[in-house]
């Protein structure tokens, strides 16, 4: 296993949760979920979203709806469903968790 | 000056650059091809379609606007290249592909063919090459021809697919993508025994590619020697059977005509005769047809499925060949016994010279007296109701041991069975008669109720005891069998004078 695989897998882990947060604050097109996570420095290219989404969202964790743009062309707005919010509250409590955890390991060197 | 097109991404029209549409094109391909194997490929994709779309909408230019390959590139730098499309829920189909030889192209010296079998065989390429420098060394250029042999049948490793197959690698996108980047980027690693292999392996190049040449023209050669076989045997075969007449008869008899027909329906069944004739055809043909086949697969080298086109050509050959065979068989089983009958003919004894006259066709005859067909003593006539079966009666004259004239009819035939037999040789339609001294023969005899042929003969046996004379009229010099007692007279014919019979022989030399 290499150090890429390992960074990619705890970044996808993540990924999954960001969004989940991301959307908690409100309905919103893919681009613009997009654009957040750039901001944060969470992924490079966009390409890596989209099956990410698509799985959530087969997964009943989200729902989308079409909307017109007056720019381009008509966007796939996302929302967050009821099982993605207690999905996300379950997700918030293992990443306390986990961070937690790190953090006890790393002070106790 | 640059070819431009309309394309329809996601319901926007966008005008495209041709090169900037295949770059495209080419990565969307590549990303259906990563989800290939997911439920939402789709779904993925067309996700993927919409925003681009919206990217190249966000610079504001639609319409007049035209997308060039500067564009594109620059999209898939924010979509990320098809490798950053990672999915590792979704594995990935693998195969693990048969390992398979290769010349490998890229570490090759020559032609590759020593850097294949060591991927084929995990042995160390520079061994394998300097195993084939010795065999060409001591194995008086064995080594070379093994060499170019493989080079001809083994093929290049091209696409990395077979790149891949070669090193018998797992099989999947992300193994092809890397070995398209590897490849990008491959430096030769070379160390300094390689160097002075690479160096022989320069000039052997060159001997290599002349003998490679010599030997495909060697291949050349033997392919058209197959397809000239091939031809002139076919062209042979339906002369044969459209004029084989003409060389097998002096009357000229196509073998598939109404005649012909009947004429075999002399010797069996009309049915019997066209299957002999097809199969016969086939055994012939088969072979042929596959050998000019050969030779155009040796030298045009192409590729085919040809293997379920042998093997039913190969499975009619032995259908063919068995239904000819049992068709013979049933034929031969029809000959399989003979009898005879014996006839003395009476009042010779007192005669002092015999007179032998043998009776040419009559002139009201309806017989054709040019035989349409005659092979050794039989021969069929055309007459006026059609083809009829007349076979020629045997003249043998021998020295008698006793001091009488003797004469002697023997009639044979044969049948699937004795009894068969002797119906056939009853059957026999030939007449004699002795009228004083002379004695009247039938120049060819005929077989009743429509007799097939089945091996019927007459012999006539005349025994001349010495100093009595005999003489023979023309016609029955025709069908005076060769033998020493007539060695005389068999080529210096002298019809109806009297021959005395010798010591041993007709008109011998008193010594």
């Amino acid at each position: 296993m290499s150090l890429e695989n390992t960074k990619a897998q705890m970044r996808k882990g993540v990924l999954e949760y960001c969004i989940l947060s991301i959307l908690q604050e409100g309905d919103a097109y893919s681009s613009a979920i997009i654009n957040k996570l750039k901001e944060s420095e969470l992924i490079v290219v966009e390409g890596t979203l989209y099956p990410l989404l698509t799985r959530q969202k087969n997964a009943g964790l989200l729902s989308y709806r079409w909307e017109e743009s007056t720019q381009g062309p008509p966007r796939k707005y996302y929302s967050l469903t009821d099982e993605g919010r207690e999905a996300l509250d379950e997700l918030d409590k293992s990443w306390k968790e986990l961070v937690d955890a790190v953090a006890s390991l790393r002070n106790e060197k | 000056m640059k070819k431009t097109q309309k394309v329809n991404i996601s319901g926007v029209v966008f005008n495209i650059d041709e090169d900037a549409y295949h770059c495209l094109d080419n990565y969307l391909n590549q990303i259906s091809a990563r989800f290939a194997n997911l439920e939402e490929a789709q779904e993925i994709v067309s996700d993927i379609e919409q925003r681009i779309a919206e990217l190249f909408h966000e610079k504001g230019k639609s319409g007049e606007y035209i997308v060039t390959i500067d564009d594109v590139n620059e999209v898939i730098s924010i979509l990320g290249s098809p490798s950053d499309y990672s999915d590792t829920d979704a594995d990935q189909p693998s195969f693990k592909r048969k390992k398979r030889m290769y010349r490998d192209v890229d570490n090759s010296i020559i032609a590759g063919v020593c850097s294949g079998l060591g991927n084929y065989f995990n042995i160390d390429i520079s061994i394998v090459r300097v195993l084939i420098v010795i065999l060409s060394f001591i194995g008086f250029g064995t080594g070379l021809i093994v060499y170019g042999l493989l080079w001809i049948i083994i093929p290049p490793a091209i696409t990395p697919t077979q790149k891949l197959e070669m090193q018998g690698q797992e099989f999947n996108l992300g193994s092809i993508e890397h070995k398209i980047a590897t490849k990008v980027n491959q430096v030769k690693e070379s160390s300094l025994f390689d160097k002075i292999i690479n160096g022989l392996g320069k000039i052997v190049l060159m001997f290599g590619k002349f003998l490679y040449i010599i030997l495909r023209a060697v291949l050349i050669i033997i392919g058209i020697t197959l397809i000239l076989t091939g031809i002139a045997f076919i062209v042979t075969l339906l002369v044969a059977l459209f004029h084989g007449g003409d060389i097998f008869s002096y009357n000229g008899l196509p073998l598939f005509n109404d005649i012909s027909t009947v004429i075999m329906s002399h010797f069996t069944s009309v049915s019997m005769f066209v299957t002999l004739a097809i199969t016969a055809f086939l055994v012939v043909f088969i072979p042929c047809v596959l050998i000019i086949y050969a030779g155009l697969r040796i030298i045009f080298r192409f590729k085919s499925s040809d293997k379920a086109l042998v093997l039913s050509s190969v499975a009619i050959w032995f259908v063919a060949a068995i239904v000819f065979g049992i068709s013979v068989a049933l034929i031969a089983k029809d000959f399989a016994r003979e009898r005879k009958s014996i006839t003395y003919v009476d009042n010779t004894a007192q005669i002092e010279n015999l007179h032998i006259v043998t009776l040419p066709l009559p002139e009201n005859t309806d017989i054709n007296p040019h035989a349409a067909l005659t092979i050794d003593d039989f021969s069929l006539y055309t007459s006026d109701d059609g083809v009829k079966l007349y076979i020629e009666p045997e003249l043998h004259i021998y020295r008698a041991n006793g001091d009488n004239i003797k004469v002697e009819i023997v009639k044979k035939a044969s049948g699937a069975t004795k009894l068969i037999a002797s119906e056939n040789v009853e059957r026999i339609d030939f007449d004699y008669t002795l009228r004083g001294d002379t004695l009247f023969l039938d120049q060819i005899f005929g077989l009743k109720d429509y007799s097939k042929f089945r091996g019927q003969e007459v012999d006539v046996y005349v025994y001349i005891p010495k100093g009595k004379g005999v003489s023979l009229n023309q016609e029955s010099y025709n069908i005076l069998d060769y033998s020493w007692s007539v060695s005389n007279i068999y080529y210096n014919q002298k019809p109806d004078e009297i021959n005395i019979m010798g010591k041993n022989e007709l008109n011998e030399d008193e010594e």
